[in-house]
């Protein structure tokens, strides 16, 4: 915990470039195999009426560890929920997940330790709103909640709630994400997925440029997390960071400064999927034709729809698995989860898959503890044994195992690629 | 035109005579010489990188005005706005914004956007047509928004004007959220992808240049208009002086209701045309774009089309050249990065050029009948008034649940930023945006002080107060010269000059985290708003913080009412009625603006402080220019020339005691707080500039005066409840 200060503010920051706005979803990458998400794959799409595959909910139950069918009478387990949306910028797919997983949960995994699963959503747009979400929770003695995504309010909220309660975290995009003590993200972090970008960089070439977005997470995730991977790389690396508002026009500034016409490869750490768009259509212009990595971001629908059907040749790096990958299990469940429980539009947009995961993560603590006994305590408890695995989520969770970034718990990112038409699983880079 | 001029009785010059000009009209002013320093600064510019040798610098400069085209059609559109109606139009950006969305739902959709909601017209409609459907509904629009908000405003203050515009602002936006939430929007390309190769191997995208050069020729069919034709005559009559124009026989009602249908025009085109080269919609990217789009138009002085539009280009060409040159070596870093907000501050540094390269100062508008200002009453009864808010303001933190109590801190915080509102608008006149960046100063220093330097509660916040006050000293200085929207304009550009420059440099602001500030202390004991504490229920916030801020704020209404009663204040109130006349009375305008820019920025240094402990910490976007647009509404929403009115500001504030109860009682969710907001402001400007605590004491000596027997009082200018003339220092009341 001892880091100088702007090393560990570059740790902060290296969350956020990778969530802020959060839309795209997941992989990239190549060499390591995926872990066992291939097995089921082909069993788990979407049963033949539309509705939930039995391969979906035996999927489900391996992290819930609870039995088929309904939820059963009683209180419900009340989980707190907090997600920015209303005023711009706003993200109702990480909620709209949120109702479908509670879906999901009561009608085909037995609810959570027997009972219903309840929400208890909180909208923030505001610093001010994150004070009112946590006075609002204490007051209702809520045990648990999730933060899913938002750039407002993070600090006073998790200020606020003081520790009262665990929080996990979906999409990590602020420095207190990722460093607040009984704040919780089960996925590798920003460094994993920073370590990731310059592996899978670093493969295809030594020249690297960097586009970069140019707000104070991307300045930090990129200038002192990426860079530093690069050059231990061996990489010769130039950067060109762009406004956070920037469209096409910007976008084209951005990848000539970056050199990116004549480097072997183009590392591309985004904000929001449009920007994806924008830096696909800036290197069409400019004719730069390199290979692109970037996150899973940029595999939002809105990029598919696009680039028709994916950018060519691009490699993503992602806290989570792709729905995209027919290949990848976990994915799969999810699509047809949200697909049958009214969210078909969340599936490929950002980190969604990380909010149903950590809804299925709590049903499975609430089944351990039992629902009579849940309490903050419990739950924190069983949070610090939890060692995975995680749904969707690569490698073994051990909270606070990054230096400087007490709530991460993984260790690694999941890769995927789109060539040819198809997208593909590309194995799991762990944090060297 | 001339036969719908209105009769000499209707608006009659005579009867009102108007605010002397206080600087000569628009062709008067020396726009050659302006010319001739932005031509050289661009060939300065361009010497540089040509003798710099650096091919990538001069693509760099050229790709760059792709960008810069969208800043010059909006500055056109703002241009076209002042000069037609005196207004200059901060929803500018969001009117492009809002026919982007209009343009697509017709080309993807095949929906007719109506307001928010979302018309079947059978299929998506070609490019062409969806286009000139497009332009037809911004002119209505134009046309409309003009009638119904700005053409009541015609004889209000410049700050009505910007505050009319910036809840209009508010309204296109969130209708826009509520109509297609605010994810982007992907738009189809229609303009060419290709490229043009031109020696040196530079390579420029066809669409850019397409846009460039539309932009080029609506500058100049926008000049010719103007020079030569009877609207555009008329037009530049009615901005040297609006009386000129009715004794020409036109009406400045229709003359200025047509220049808002052209820019309506002017603005939906490009943004129709700019909209596929983005890629993408949503509606804060070209909203946002107005703050350099007016700082084009003001070094286009607000009436040069050509150099509006070469200004507005320079800043999307300027701002690439940054972008390119932060990957070079020798760049300042920070943090392993170049130094932020270098580009983000090239509109400031272009108008501070302008400025320092002009000899006189920015033409204002001659307009018929009295600019009418928000009266300023003389406070009463302060010490039981404050007694009041005393007991009343502890006594909400002593029995209010959390929910309320947070909603009160809001509120609280909401007063003492409305105070310094009050102090440098409404008293002295002076419209700046850049009051949340003094504050967020304020909260950075104290976070800072705190820190490295181990000084904490109450040296910090008071020190941290006191730096905002040297710096908003420094902000008084452009406002010597300058007066009015044009200093609206300056100081916004300065807020996000000063967001993107200091609260977003990692090495003085804390970066990601914002700095942390530590709860408040005193004797030994914490009051922050989460500490522990057994006075009330027990929950947070700590009722002992709750009554920490209403001291202060108590503390802070009381001395700006005795500012309002002192000598100080009179002599900021015949600045803020007429700075020649204040001059021939012996007043120095000078001191008068420097002493009201820095006691307004002290006492938001103390709302920003507040605003730090509030949530133990202080972070970037908080501090942000639409931040003190908000707050600004608001103020001016509750009355912004008196401390009453700063106090009912602050009930309004989002999430303060009033939105709370909306929510709370009328189930008002936050997804409509905006638009509520944004049309209850438009609403107060229009029907009530006095703002709520105003009219609210006029039905107040109303009602005294019919317990009196009398007959209900008249609002006639020099009766007893009226609101006085601008031109009038109006004391003892």
């Amino acid at each position: 915990m001892r880091l100088n200060r702007t090393r560990s503010l570059a740790l902060l920051g290296a969350t956020a470039a990778l969530a802020l706005a959060g839309c795209g979803g997941d992989d990239g990458g190549d060499t390591e195999t995926s872990a066992a998400t291939t097995s089921t794959a082909a069993k788990t799409t979407a049963a033949a009426d539309g509705g939930i595959s039995q391969a979906t909910i035996d999927t489900a139950l391996k992290f819930t560890g609870g039995k088929a069918g309904k939820a059963g009478a009683g209180d419900p387990i009340v989980v707190g929920v907090v997600n920015q949306q209303g005023a711009a910028p706003a993200f109702p797919e990480y909620l709209d997940t949120a109702n479908a997983a509670t879906k999901f949960v009561n009608a085909d995994l037995g609810g959570a330790g027997g009972r219903p699963l309840k929400l208890e959503p909180c909208i923030v747009q505001s610093e001010e709103d994150g004070q009112k979400c946590a006075a609002e929770f204490l007051s209702k003695k809520i045990d648990i909640a999730v933060w899913t995504l938002g750039i407002a309010g993070n600090g006073s909220f998790y200020k606020t709630v003081g520790g009262k309660f665990p929080v996990l975290v979906s999409a990590a995009a602020t420095g207190p994400d990722s460093t607040t003590p009984h704040v919780y993200e089960f996925d590798g972090g920003a460094n994993s997925t920073l370590n990731a970008f310059a592996v899978a960089a670093t493969k295809i070439g030594k020249k690297v440029a960097i586009v970069a977005t140019g707000n104070d997470s991307g300045k930090f995730t990129t200038g002192e997390v990426l860079m530093p991977m690069l050059k231990k790389l061996g990489a010769d690396t130039k950067v060109a960071y762009y406004p956070d508002t920037a469209t096409t026009p910007e976008m084209v500034s951005a990848v000539q400064a970056s050199g990116a016409a004549s480097a072997d490869v183009v590392i591309f750490n985004p904000a929001a999927a449009s920007q994806c768009n924008s830096v696909y259509d800036a290197m069409k212009q400019l004719g730069v034709e390199k290979p692109v990595v970037t996150s899973s971001i940029c595999a939002a629908d809105e990029v598919a729809d696009h680039t028709g059907g994916g950018p060519e040749g691009w490699t993503f790096a992602s806290y989570a698995s792709n729905p995209r990958v027919t290949a990848d299990a976990d994915g799969q469940a999810f699509k047809n989860a949200l697909e049958t429980y009214g969210a078909p539009k969340a599936v490929n947009s950002g980190y969604t898959l990380k909010t149903f995961g950590d809804l299925l993560a709590i049903v499975k603590w609430t089944n351990e503890i039992g629902a009579d006994k849940v309490s903050p305590a419990t739950y924190e408890s069983a949070i610090k044994a939890f060692k995975g695995p995680a749904f969707g989520v690569p490698g073994p969770m051990s909270c606070g195992s990054q230096k400087g970034f007490v709530s991460v718990c993984g260790s690694a990112a999941r890769m995927s690629t789109y060539k040819g038409g198809t997208w593909s699983t590309a194995g799991d880079v762990p944090l060297g | 035109m001339a036969t719908d001029a209105p009769t000499l009785p209707v608006e009659e010059p005579t009867k009102a005579p108007p605010a002397a000009p206080t600087e000569p009209g628009p062709r008067a002013a020396g726009r050659r010489p302006q010319v001739k320093h932005g031509a050289w600064a661009v060939i300065a510019v361009l010497a540089i990188v040509l003798l710099a040798n650096d091919t990538q610098a001069i693509q760099s400069l050229l790709l760059g005005a792709g960008s810069g085209s969208l800043i010059a059609a909006l500055a056109l559109g703002v241009v076209v706005t002042y000069r037609g109606s005196g207004v200059i139009n901060i929803a500018t950006g969001a009117m492009a914004m809002y026919a982007t969305y209009v343009f697509n739902a017709l080309n993807t959709d095949g929906k007719l956007l109506v307001i928010g909601w979302k018309v079947d017209i059978g299929g998506p409609v070609g490019f062409i047509p969806a286009l000139i459907i497009t332009v037809a509904v911004a002119a209505i629009w134009g046309g409309l928004l003009y009638r119904v908000i700005f053409a009541p405003l015609r004889t209000a203050s410049p700050v009505a004007k910007v505050v009319a515009s910036v809840g209009l602002l508010l309204v296109i936006q969130s209708v826009i959220v509520l109509a297609f939430t605010a994810t982007p929007v992907p738009i189809k390309a229609t303009l060419s992808a290709d490229s043009v190769k031109l020696p040196a191997d530079i390579v420029v995208p066809v669409n850019q240049l397409i846009l460039c050069g539309a932009v080029i020729v609506a500058a100049t069919a926008l000049w010719a208009i103007y020079r030569f034709t009877g609207f555009g005559l008329a037009t530049r009559a009615a901005a040297e002086d609006e009386r000129h124009l009715v004794l020409l026989g036109h009406s400045p009602t229709i003359v200025s209701g047509g220049n808002w249908v052209f820019s309506g025009i002017v603005v939906a085109l490009f943004a129709v045309l700019a909209a596929p080269v983005n890629g993408t919609a949503d509606p804060t990217t070209t909203t946002l774009l107005v703050v350099p789009a007016l700082a084009a138009a003001l070094v286009g002085r607000f009436t040069s089309f050509g150099v509006a539009a070469a200004a507005g280009l320079a800043i999307g060409m300027l701002q690439a050249l940054i972008q390119y040159l932060g990957t070079k070596g020798w760049y300042p870093q920070s943090a392993g990065s170049p130094i932020p907000g270098v580009a983000e501050t090239v509109p400031l540094a272009i108008i501070l050029v302008v400025l320092a390269f002009q000899r006189k100062g920015l033409p204002s508008r001659g307009s018929l009948g009295n600019v009418r200002l928000p009266f300023s009453p003389t406070p009463r009864h302060v010490g039981p008034k404050l007694i009041a808010g005393l007991v009343v303001g502890i006594g909400g933190f002593l029995v209010l649940g959390p929910t309320w109590r947070l909603a009160e801190v809001n509120s609280v915080v909401g007063i003492a930023i409305c105070l310094s509102f009050v102090i440098l608008i409404g008293f002295v006149g002076q419209v700046s945006l850049a009051q949340m960046a003094l504050a967020g100063f304020a909260g950075f220093a104290m976070a800072k002080l705190s820190s490295s330097a181990g000084i904490g509660f109450p040296f910090a916040p008071i020190l941290g107060a006191l730096s905002a006050a040297v710096v908003g000293v420094l902000a008084a200085l452009p406002a010597l010269r300058l007066r009015g929207v044009q200093l609206a304009v300056v100081t916004m550009a300065a807020a996000v000059a000063i967001q993107s420059l200091v609260f977003k440099n990692p090495d003085w602001a804390g970066g990601l985290r914002g700095a942390v500030v530590s709860p408040p202390k005193l004797f030994g004991q914490e009051f922050g708003p989460i500490t522990p504490t057994s006075l009330g229920d027990g929950q947070i916030p700590n009722p002992w913080f709750g009554i920490f801020c209403v001291l202060v704020v108590v503390a802070l209404a009381g001395l700006t009412s005795l500012l309002r009663s002192s000598g100080l204040g009179r002599r900021m109130l015949a600045v803020r009625a007429n700075e020649r006349s204040a001059a021939a009375a012996g007043i120095s305008v000078r001191q008068t603006k420097i002493a009201a820019f820095g006691i307004s920025a002290f006492v938001a240094g103390l709302a920003g402080a507040l605003s730090g402990y509030r949530f133990g910490s202080v972070t970037p976007d908080y501090f942000g220019v639409f931040a003190s647009l908000s707050f600004l509404a608001f103020a001016y929403m509750g009355g912004i020339s008196s401390v009453t009115g700063a106090v009912i500001g602050g009930l309004l504030v989002t999430n303060g005691l009033v939105f709370t109860a909306l929510r709370e009682w009328v189930g008002l969710g936050p997804d409509y707080a905006v638009l509520v907001g944004g049309l209850g402001l438009v609403l107060t400007v229009v029907a009530n500039p006095d703002g709520i605590a105003g009219q609210t004491r006029i039905f107040w000596e109303q009602f005294k005066r019919r317990r009196a027997s009398g007959p209900p009082a008249s609002r006639e200018p020099g009766g007893p409840v009226a609101a006085p003339p601008s031109t009038t220092v109006q004391e003892g009341r």
